[in-house]
């Protein structure tokens, strides 16, 4: 049975570059729906503070909606949902492509959390330099860009490294809509080798979301260190 | 075309599994508080070498995808286990997992790092004085952790602990992908009669949202009691006020 080794060197070497062709796929849908999601988010945030109750409650229930949604179902919903309209409204059903539901239902998945990080950065900063900004008559939108923004990013940067890990790791999910990111290439390559690569395409898949997840709590812990000094 | 009369017809049908869902994410959910106890032990009190593990671990956790680790667990498993456990004689098959036991199994790896960081950063949120006076009054170890730490470590890690469970849950609607009957696959059962995926979707969607709200209910309940009942000198947690129970906002 065990005539070949169970993982050999050679193996991740022949399929770790493999997987990394699929990394843009990853990294892009990452992108994409972080731009996305933080708009959405943003909308959601500023929403709740807004005036009108309509919209408060809207935002409010958007995100305890959301919140409880499991993102699986939102790309299949998204998915399936997209096609019904499309063919409902006679639209051939490669005019969206398959991507770009991945990439709404992900940032729609993640906007919750994002409108959360961001409310309570704003609800972080001290309330004396609110204050500060009525009393020295500096107009809002330029207190908001320069005193309030800066010190709420600090402020969230911590939560902000750990939605983006969540947010790599939601992508993982995308393959169930047939899309081939890194994860789907690694269940392609053992297919092909009738299971004899299994165990080195899965183990190296885990190795490869590992580094980007370490590179991201690197990256988010040196520029917290670095920009600490400012909230003190 | 959408049909009201499927969700009507099947909804029963579907949430039929709703047990299984409930099984899997309570014993994962008392596996990996057990483990992620442990391990927030481990990051607290410093234990030489193993901490090093421990810390490997948590980042392990923390940056695997839950469906790969899912796909590992089940699929990839068995060829590790007979290559490293099993004679010339066995076949991976033997050690082939029940899709159960492997869903529960790792839920608890991925989650046990969250709730270790949970535990870790409720354990910090406890004033260094509280110890040291319990210290000074001459309480043993546990008797100190039991009276003093545990009550005003629990009512500030509980807001965490929601929203871990809440993600717990949510990860649970993965498992059908390691063909675990559950309400996902019962939904995909359902809709392959008559393709109708949107619909039966829609009811998981119901049934999970309905979850989560319930179980942010329970425990932000079991929250306002403990804080009420354990005052002390750490910081009020004032529950985020929804919608759907203004009357637990405090004032």
């Amino acid at each position: 049975m065990n005539a070949q080794p169970l993982l050999s060197f050679d193996d991740l070497l022949f399929i770790v570059p493999k997987l990394l062709e699929n990394l843009s796929v990853t990294l892009g849908i990452t992108f994409a729906s972080l731009l996305l999601g933080l708009a959405l988010g943003l909308l959601a945030a500023v929403l709740q503070f807004s005036r009108l109750l309509l919209l408060r409650l809207l935002a409010k229930a958007y995100t305890d909606v959301l919140r409880g949604a499991p993102l699986a179902l939102l790309i299949l919903l998204f998915f399936f949902g997209g096609k019904l309209i499309l063919s409902t409204l006679g639209l051939p059903a490669t005019l969206i492509s398959d991507t770009t539901f991945a990439i709404l239902s992900i940032s729609v998945g993640i906007s919750p959390y994002f409108a959360e990080m961001m409310r309570s950065a704003w609800n972080a900063v001290d309330i004396g330099q609110k204050e500060a900004l009525r009393s020295l008559n500096i107009p809002w939108h330029i207190g908001v860009l320069r005193v309030i923004f800066p010190q709420g990013l600090i402020i969230a940067i911590p939560n902000f490294g750990n939605l983006l890990i969540n947010l790599v790791k939601m992508t993982s999910l995308v393959n169930i809509i047939g899309i081939v990111d890194i994860f789907g290439r690694a269940q392609k390559i053992s297919q092909n080798s009738y299971g004899a690569k299994q165990v080195a395409a899965f183990i190296s898949v885990i190795l490869i979301y590992w580094l980007l997840n370490i590179i991201i709590f690197y990256l988010t812990g040196r520029i917290e260190k670095k920009y600490q000094y400012l909230l003190e | 075309m959408f049909s009201i009369d499927f969700i009507r017809d099947n909804f029963t049908f579907i949430l039929s599994a709703l047990p299984i869902t409930l099984l899997i994410t309570f014993l994962s959910l008392i596996f990996s508080t057990l483990l992620g106890g442990v391990l927030a032990w481990v990051i607290i009190r410093n234990v030489p070498y193993v901490k090093y593990l421990v810390r490997v671990f948590i980042s392990f956790g923390r940056s695997v995808p839950m469906l790969v680790m899912l796909y590992f667990v089940f699929y990839v498993w068995p060829w590790i286990a007979s290559g490293l456990l099993g004679g010339p004689q066995d076949t991976p098959f033997s050690y082939k997992l029940s899709p159960l036991v492997a869903a529960v199994a790792s839920f608890s790896v991925v989650f046990s790092a969250y709730f270790a960081e949970t535990f870790r950063s409720a354990w910090n949120a406890v004033e260094k004085g509280q110890r040291e006076a319990a210290w000074s009054i001459g309480l043993t170890g546990f008797t100190q952790f039991r009276r003093i730490i545990f009550p005003q470590a629990a009512v500030s890690a509980l807001p965490n602990y929601t929203s871990v469970l809440i993600d717990l849950i949510k990860d649970t609607s993965l498992v059908y992908t390691i063909t675990v009957v559950d309400v996902m696959a019962k939904a995909n059962i359902a809709a392959a009669r008559g393709f109708h995926y949107v619909e039966a979707y829609c009811i998981v969607l119901i049934i999970y949202i309905a979850l989560c709200l319930v179980f942010t209910r329970i425990l932000r309940h079991i929250e306002v009691y403990l804080s009420n009942r354990w005052k002390s000198h750490t910081q009020k947690v004032v529950p985020s006020h929804s919608f759907w129970g203004k009357k637990y906002v405090q004032k």
